[in-house]
């Protein structure tokens, strides 16, 4: 169900700005490129990378964190305060030259990211992160959550006390 | 069929909320035949899911507050908006309060900054009460009905613990139907219970009280209404009930009697906003003790990662006890006591609470071993502090054009030490079965709000007497968590239930006798 809703999301957002989504995954050179669209697709790659660095399971692949994204710029397009913050705390982050973070190594990413993590900015997309990708069924099933059991009746057949070592 | 009464009607009793003292209540009176209109704030919760995030949404009460003090400033505690109230999230816990914590001055006495005060409730008639409120609830594990099957979370806290030479352990009663009974299914150990419950196990406001309500020709249920005032008439009594309506106008409904049941946020909020000149510090209020000695219990949440997979997350979520540090021994440090309850948590959830604003490499190799978790909430006895209160906020108003509340609240050192030690307790259980990573959350905001509207013996001392009826104005009730006397270290719920059924028949009798 949550994912049919999240495909919803993703599908609202490729009517209302193909552009843009054909150009992410362009990734890091886009990071580098000027224009309305680019500065969005460089803010989408920039953030993407972020929620990675924040939560990696390189295991669950890209997917996951993909869909983390186009949940989160659902969110930015419809809240002009946040698209403000995360546009003001991408440039900080870039220190003022764009693509400036994106193009550190990983241990260059993260340590930049420490220093700013108690950030309005940091924080916010660390919860819309949360929300995001652990509401994510691939991620769910990956570190072992099995969701809603109503449908099969419940846990009570189903190993809710199954625990055998102790 | 359930009745429309009209506005000007003065012979009906004002209900403000439905949650489990404002339903109770209502039911009480209109099966007695006494008319009733409960003015509930929230909607009607349409379709209960089995998905954490989404109903979350929908149970929550999102109106702006402001948390001060240890509080978080934008959330400072967590209550449901919607028929039924915050039932339809709690977890079904439904413990009796110990004698021994009726009467807390006898360890809190000399505790600094406090206003600790015991009940002016005889215990006798507590005990009453509380199996009047455990029958009305269908709580399993009293009254013949047996207790609920403990899950994978109960069975570590129960292996561990007894490892840890702990002994009071328990799944513990539970308003949670462990046989079919009260039109209500068996509990399939769905896992959702702070969601609503999607087979309506558990016991909530919205499916038992409010619904035989609704039988009666006595009670009229109005969901979206704002409660923003209470007028009083020359006669010092309250006279007239103020609320904004679903389309956003301005409602008047005369009344009999009041009963504020708006959760003890909401109460005082309420009272305080109800000055006139004959109440200038808020209706009710001449004791100063509106809105103060809020109580919210000393909680932590500890969450550990277990050697093997633990399952935590598959069936009833509070349905595990430990009750050896009720009783409390100064040699540990601090007066008062805990008790222990598993709780268990979905994904994302679990990644706010464990280690709150923790990220990176390390954190998500935790989270990748959500299998492996297994989790526990403190929950110790929070002595009443009169600087912890609810005001109004001097300028800022929300929707309804009312003054948003403010929610400040200070740990006692008595309860930071209490936190310590049964942090330190939690991390034996697990580790004795393994377990090296132990982490200790802060307090997640309060479900448990209480205190205040407390009842007291001496009208100096709180806003309600023995029955909940304000000692200064002699129509108007407060009938929920706002009238504990104290925390005592239990979750409230069934202790708001069976006030609520004494305090009904109090009005029953009041009535009778043309007393009110």
């Amino acid at each position: 169900m949550r994912r049919s809703w999240a495909r919803r999301a993703f599908i609202d957002l490729m009517m209302k700005a193909p552009l843009l989504l054909s150009v992410a995954p362009a990734g890091l050179a886009a990071c580098r490129t000027a224009g309305p669209g680019a500065i969005a697709a460089r803010q989408r790659a920039c953030v993407k990378r972020i929620v990675y660095l924040m939560f990696p399971h390189p295991e669950v692949g890209d997917e996951p964190y993909e869909r983390a994204v186009v949940g989160i710029f659902d969110l930015v397009g419809r809240r002009p305060d946040l698209a403000a913050l995360i546009g003001q705390g991408l440039e900080k982050l870039d220190g003022g030259q764009p693509g400036a973070w994106i193009a550190l190594d990983e241990a260059g990413q993260v340590a930049r990211l420490r220093e700013i993590e108690t950030s309005p900015f940091f924080r916010s997309v660390y919860q819309a992160t949360i929300d995001h990708l652990y509401n994510d069924e691939r991620v769910w099933s990956h570190i072992g959550y099995e969701g809603s059991s109503f449908e099969k009746g419940g846990y009570l057949g189903r190993g809710f006390d199954d625990i055998d070592w102790l | 069929m359930a009745k429309v009464f009209d506005n000007r009607d003065d012979g009906v009793v004002v209900v403000i909320g439905s949650g489990a003292g404002g339903a109770t209540v209502s039911r009480e009176l209109s099966s007695a035949g006494i008319k009733v209109v409960c003015l509930e704030a929230g909607g009607p919760v349409d379709r209960i899911e089995t998905d954490a995030a989404r109903m979350f949404g929908k149970l929550t009460w999102f109106d702006k507050r402001i948390g001060s003090g240890d509080l978080p400033a934008d959330f400072p505690v967590w209550s449901g908006k919607n028929v039924g109230g915050t039932t339809l999230h709690w977890t079904g816990s439904t413990p009796r309060i110990p004698q021994a914590e009726f009467a807390p001055r006898r360890y809190f006495s000399a505790l600094a900054d406090c206003s600790v005060i015991d009940w002016p409730v005889p215990y006798a008639e507590m005990e009453r009460a509380y199996e009047r409120a455990e029958r009305a609830m269908g709580v399993s594990g009293t009254h013949g009905w047996p207790k609920l099957p403990g899950n994978n979370n109960f069975r570590v806290l129960q292996a561990g613990g007894r490892k840890a030479g702990l002994q009071k352990i328990d799944v513990g009663n539970m308003a949670i139907n462990s046989v079919l009974q009260g039109g209500r299914s068996a509990c399939l150990q769905l896992g959702f219970c702070v969601s609503g419950c999607a087979v309506q196990a558990k016991w909530t406001a919205a499916n038992t009280p409010i619904a035989q309500a609704l039988e009666t020709e006595h009670f009229e249920l109005r969901p979206r209404s704002f409660v923003v005032r209470i007028e009083t008439g020359a006669d010092g009594r309250a006279s007239e009930v103020v609320y904004v309506d679903a389309q956003g106008a301005r409602q008047r409904q005369r009344a009999r009697a009041v009963c504020v049941a708006a959760n003890a946020i909401d109460t005082p909020r309420i009272l305080l906003n109800s000055d006139s000149s004959r109440f200038p510090q808020g209706l009710a209020n001449r004791s100063g003790h509106v809105g103060r000695n809020y109580m919210k219990h000393v909680f932590s949440i500890v969450t550990a990662i277990l050697p093997k997979p633990v399952h935590f997350h598959r069936g009833t979520q509070n349905s595990g006890k430990v009750y050896d540090f009720v009783t409390g021994d100064p040699a540990r440090g601090f007066a008062g006591g805990f008790a222990f309850e598993q709780v268990a948590f979905d994904p994302a959830s679990l990644v706010r609470l464990a280690r709150p604003g923790a990220w990176g490499q390390e954190y998500a190799s935790q989270i990748r071993r959500y299998d492996h978790f297994a989790a526990l909430l403190v929950m110790g006895e929070d002595p009443a502090q009169p600087a912890n209160r609810v005001t109004l906020h001097a300028t800022e108003k929300d929707q309804y054009g009312m003054p948003v509340p403010v929610v400040h609240y200070v740990d006692h050192p008595n309860s930071r030490a209490m936190r310590t030690f049964a942090q330190a307790r939690a991390r034996e259980i697990y580790a004795a079965l393994g377990s090296r990573e132990v982490f200790f959350g802060p307090p997640p905001p309060a479900t448990h709000n209480m205190g205040t509207c407390r009842m007291a013996r001496r009208a100096e001392d709180g806003v309600c007497d023995a029955w909940g009826r304000t000692f200064d104005v002699p129509n108007l009730f407060v009938s929920d968590g706002s009238l504990l006397s104290s925390s005592g270290s239990s979750n409230p719920t069934l202790t708001i239930v069976a006030l609520a059924l004494r305090q009904a028949d109090h009005i029953k009798e009041s009535m009778r006798r043309a007393e009110l």
